[in-house]
């Protein structure tokens, strides 16, 4: 009885316990902070440089250009893809659609970054406490 | 007689002065930077709650805090804001008074941190109630992250101020 009283009240008890607890906090941050979340836009940069934002909503077809090759971009059904590419390794184009920002559509050899702004539906989050 | 007049008058200064001392630390907080996450709060008034439950009494600390959430809520904030201050402090001192005779001065971090836990479990459910969904569920461990963090801080601060007090 004494020995349980003295580990409840002993300052190595909080101290292993609120260690546990921050420990499962920020591994619940880090997992959730990357569930994907699916957005209206698109934001297409190019050498890192922002140079187009396309809605998801409307069916579009259209190519960019940098000095390094071209990208052809499609945006259907609100998911957005590259159909067709120069560059060699065509990952860009194996990603397939995308509607998520968890993983960006990236084309290193051209310097093409597709990125969903999911900030609209993440803003429903932002509820006052 | 003459004596108890005096410590009564002594004590209900002591009052008014932990109060202002509070409010102040509540102003002070509030023209920080905004924190970007809502509901992520140092606590600085949460010191002198602590401080007047082992200096005052319970009874004493609870008066100074309702007093501190009504004066802070007309100075600052809205009827909304002022829900979310009294179930988060009334959670707080509930737990803090249960268990500052446990932990006592020594420990006061630990009571702290508890407090500081129940504070933030109790403007989540404010919030969730007043919005009425129950997706500000992800805002838990952030809530329950900072509360272990400000609490331990807040608690040595109040450990400090005791000993000195001694």
């Amino acid at each position: 009885m004494k020995n349980a009283k003295g580990l409840f009240t002993s300052n190595i008890f909080w101290i292993v316990l609120f260690s546990l607890l921050v420990i499962v906090c920020v591994i619940i941050i880090f997992a959730t902070s990357h569930s994907p979340k699916s957005g209206k836009f698109a934001e297409i940069y190019s050498d890192n440089r922002l140079i187009r934002t396309v809605s998801l909503d409307k069916d579009d077809e259209f190519t960019v250009k940098s000095k390094k090759g071209y990208n052809i971009i499609r945006v259907r059904k609100g998911k957005i893809s590259v159909i067709e590419s120069d560059c060699k390794n065509k990952i860009c184009i194996n990603q397939g659609e995308v509607s998520n920002d968890l993983i960006p559509i990236v084309c290193v050899p051209n310097g093409l970054v597709i990125r969903i702004d999911s900030s609209e539906t993440s803003s429903d989050y932002d509820a006052e406490i | 007689m003459k004596n108890k007049t005096s410590s009564c008058l002594k004590k209900y200064t002591l009052m008014a002065l932990l109060t202002s001392v509070s409010l102040i630390l509540f102003m002070v907080e509030s023209a920080f930077p905004p924190i970007p996450i809502q509901g992520v709060k140092i606590g600085l008034s949460n010191i002198v709650t602590i401080v007047a439950i082992f200096i005052l009494g319970k009874k004493e600390a609870f008066m100074i805090l309702v007093m501190r959430i009504i004066l802070s809520s007309v100075f600052s904030g809205s009827v909304l804001s002022f829900g979310f201050s009294i179930t988060g402090g009334v959670l707080a001192f509930g737990i803090m008074a249960l268990t500052s005779d446990v932990f006592g001065v020594k420990k006061v971090w630990i009571t702290s941190v508890l407090g500081a836990v129940f504070h933030n479990a109790g403007q989540l459910a404010v919030a969730i109630i007043v919005t009425g969904t129950s997706r500000i569920f992800v805002y838990a461990p952030i809530l329950l992250l900072s509360a272990i963090v400000t609490g331990t801080v807040i608690g040595i601060v109040s450990t400090a101020l005791l000993v000195r007090h001694r």
